[in-house]
């Protein structure tokens, strides 16, 4: 069954994507399969144009995010909750865990990271997808840079 | 920095996440219950649409009855209505001429200023109950065509008159085959009845209007 393989083929990457974004494994998971499934009711929508790892990835973002969305987690704070950095530095015991440096970053600052960071969104993709403006993007992707640049430091 | 965040970057590129073993059954599952979800919601369109259907027809019903009006009703109601501005007109057209009636009736002097809303008042009450609202528009109808066919304060002159007179007058132009047709029938018609006595005459008078009307 072709649907099958494809799902064998994607699911373990498809399922890292959604984890970066969502803390939950198994909110993840049923993320990932809802996405899914908008993967093959819209295969015939995929133009070649571009890879199709990469169009699934964008599919299993978007649904991602509307998850946060669904549950409120979409709120962006502002570069003043120093508290939230102090509790980094303490939980943030094995450096080599990027996961774990990532879902302890402020909600809001964390998805802009992601999506500039390591998916190369640009800020009016970032600002259209998550419903903000271009300059909260740009403040929240620095926010999160320098809380990063401090656990850095503090490591070293 | 940058290497710290390309370092990330690579590793979330490369990861990969063992899936749970239900993950497929979970996903199957889901892919049967699409197609029951897609029914429903045509159906549910269906039904949208045959209350939307239902719901016009209905409404066209309600009004087309309402548009249709029994003799009976049609009986009753009155053939116009006067409505509440023109009877308030009517009422201080009756106030005003009551009041110059009164004026006219006594002695011949002006009465004095403090006299005449007492009188108003008083014919206005005896107006009120002596005339009824129709007349009173009849009235008025007069005033208004009194005041309408009074003369001009500038006279026009009859030379200007006359030579809109002259623009305004309609030209006849006669067909010469049509009237020598209808003059031969009309000739035949009294050759039988007079043996030809009175054709001359007729000639010469079809003749005086073709002349006339070529000038």
């Amino acid at each position: 069954m072709a649907q099958k393989q494809l799902f064998e083929q994607y699911s373990p990457k498809m399922l890292s994507t959604c984890r970066q974004y969502i803390k939950d494994f198994h909110d993840a998971e049923d993320v990932m399969l809802r996405a899914f499934m908008k993967v093959f009711e819209n295969i015939g929508q995929y133009r070649k144009d571009g890879s199709f790892e990469g169009w699934i990835r964008r599919i299993m973002i978007r649904e991602s995010i509307s998850f946060l969305r669904s549950r409120k987690q979409l709120v962006f704070i502002e570069d003043t909750a120093q508290s939230e950095l102090g509790n980094l530095m303490e939980d943030a015991e094995t450096f080599g865990d990027y996961q774990k440096i990532i879902d302890e970053l402020p909600k809001g600052c964390k998805y802009v990271f992601i999506l500039n960071a390591i998916e190369g969104y640009k800020h009016h993709e970032i600002a259209e997808l998550l419903n903000i403006s271009v300059g909260t993007s740009k403040s929240q992707l620095a926010y999160a840079k320098k809380i990063l640049k401090q656990k850095i430091e503090f490591k070293r | 920095m940058e290497d710290f965040e390309k370092r990330m970057k690579e590793y979330f590129r490369e990861r990969e996440l063992g899936v749970s073993e239900d993950a497929w059954s979970r996903m199957e599952a889901l892919l049967d219950e699409a197609p029951e979800k897609k029914v429903r919601k045509e159906r549910k369109y269906i039904w949208a649409i045959a209350a939307s259907l239902i719901l016009t027809i209905g409404l066209w019903t309600l009004f087309k009855k309402s548009m249709l009006v029994s003799p009976e009703e049609l009986e009753n109601k009155p053939a116009f209505v006067v409505s509440d501005t023109v009877k308030a007109k009517l009422k201080e057209h009756t106030e005003s001429k009551a009041y110059v009636n009164s004026n006219k009736n006594s002695s011949g002097q002006r009465p004095a200023l403090g006299d005449a809303p007492q009188s108003r008042n008083k014919k206005e009450e005896g107006q009120k109950q002596e005339k009824p609202v129709l007349s009173d528009l009849k009235e008025l109808k007069d005033e208004e065509i009194a005041v309408t066919t009074r003369p001009a304060e500038h006279p026009v002159e009859p030379e200007a008159i006359a030579s809109v007179h002259k623009e305004e007058q309609i030209r006849i132009y006669v067909n010469p085959n049509k009237l020598l047709r209808n003059a031969e029938i009309e000739r035949q018609l009294d050759n039988a009845v007079t043996d030809g006595k009175s054709f001359w005459k007729k000639i010469k008078e079809i003749n005086t209007v073709v002349v006339e009307n070529s000038k």
